[in-house]
């Protein structure tokens, strides 16, 4: 490290540079990220494929324009998922499969998805931040 | 361009850099302590003080002071103080509770407020509450009979002693009738109820400041939306059920009960329906 010391307008940039690097996000309680990018273009395309954006607004899907149930924006910030499940990747693939069995009588159906096609859409979903 | 020129350029970039960098290298460094085990610096407290009591006074400079002399009045006063202000305000030889010594600044002793404060400033305070103070606005809580009865027991309060307040102890206010719902929903009072209700700390809602938290879902184009709460037609009706009585509709729902009066509902319904 430099033992020079630090102009004042070096020292004000430096804090500025720092500021800007910790207002990071560090620290969270769910575990995010290490799907491939080959998983998360999987789950985009499948989202399409089950017609999932029929009935919600989903960014980067395309005609994703559904108004029936909320939009997914950010999903992966959510806390609760359908106001009952605690949103965690695990939690998400498990609604997507059964929702009927976490909210009986809920508007979203049973669409049949395998385990495989879920923890893809959980991928893609991951990166609605 | 002339070596003056260039160097009277390089100190007007290195004023404005230092002039925003250091500001902005304040605010997102951390550099501030918002601890509340801390007093505000003496020039923060003065300018904090100074603009709290100047907006009070011109606020409540149109508050029309019923008459406060009632018995009843002055009793209902008294278990509504007991029950909502001695938490975090204490009484006379009553500490506060921990929530209140814990607050900075701390709750201001009552019988104090109520010698040096007029009581059109006192009801507008109890009614608005006042921002990163702690104290809440009371107005959602509590209808203008019981607002004006609260101001009532504190014109009071500083005649009691220690001993006189403890023997006139009350018992619990007793629940008041429904309020009644306004004739016309509002858009904007329902844009403010939504802050009152707390609404803010659980949804994105568009056009509402501070209302960025993704605990349930985002509100933007719920005007639009099909179903609610996955369970419901979105209808007025039905959103006015969902507003007030989520739990009744889904009692697993991470949504509560809030307590939103018919009329809140309504207007808040209203406000979102303007969310297209």
């Amino acid at each position: 490290m430099s033992a020079l010391p630090l102009s004042p307008m070096r020292a004000t940039l430096l804090a500025l540079a720092l500021a800007l690097a910790l207002s990071g996000c560090e620290g969270r309680a769910v575990p995010v990220g290490g799907a491939s990018k080959a998983e998360v273009e999987r789950g985009r395309l499948l989202l399409r494929q089950f017609g999932c954006g029929t009935c919600h607004r989903i960014p980067g899907v395309a005609a994703a324009d559904g108004d029936v149930g909320p939009a997914l924006d950010a999903l992966a910030r959510r806390v609760y998922l359908a106001g009952v499940l605690p949103n965690d990747p695990v939690n998400l693939a498990r609604f997507i499969r059964d929702p009927q069995a976490f909210k009986p009588g809920t508007a979203m159906p049973d669409m049949g998805v395998g385990e495989a096609h879920a923890a893809d859409m959980v991928a893609y979903l991951q990166t609605l931040r | 361009m002339k070596p003056r020129r260039l160097r009277w350029l390089a100190v007007g970039v290195v004023a404005t850099v230092v002039a925003l960098g250091g500001p902005l290298a304040f605010i997102h460094g951390g550099l501030y302590d918002v601890a509340a085990t801390a007093p505000h610096s003496v020039p923060v407290q003065w300018l904090v003080e100074t603009v709290m009591r100047r907006s009070v006074a011109k606020r409540a400079q149109d508050v029309t002071v019923p008459p406060l002399d009632d018995r009843e009045l002055i009793a209902r006063g008294r278990a509504l103080h007991d029950a909502h202000c001695v938490a975090c305000h204490g009484g006379p030889g009553v500490a506060p509770g921990p929530e209140g010594l814990g607050l900075m600044p701390p709750p201001a002793n009552l019988s104090y407020t109520a010698r040096e404060w007029k009581a059109a400033e006192v009801y507008w305070v109890i009614r608005n509450g006042i921002r990163m103070t702690g104290m809440p606005a009371w107005g959602y809580r509590l209808d203008e009979h019981d607002l004006w009865a609260l101001v009532a027991f504190l014109r009071v309060l500083p005649t009691l002693s220690p001993a006189a307040y403890r023997d006139t102890a009350q018992a619990p206010p007793r629940a008041r009738p429904a309020v009644p719902a306004h004739p016309e929903p509002d858009a904007d009072r329902g844009a403010q109820a939504l802050h009152q209700y707390g609404c803010a700390t659980c949804h994105v809602i568009p056009g509402i400041v501070g209302a960025n938290a993704t605990v349930g879902p985002p509100l933007g184009g719920i005007a639009r939306r099909g179903i609610l709460g996955g369970l419901l037609p979105n209808t007025p009706d039905n959103m006015v059920r969902w507003l007030r009585r989520p739990q009744d509709i889904h009692p697993e729902g991470a949504m509560p009960n809030l307590g939103v009066t018919e009329g809140d509902a309504r207007d808040i319904a209203a406000y979102l329906a303007t969310l297209k």
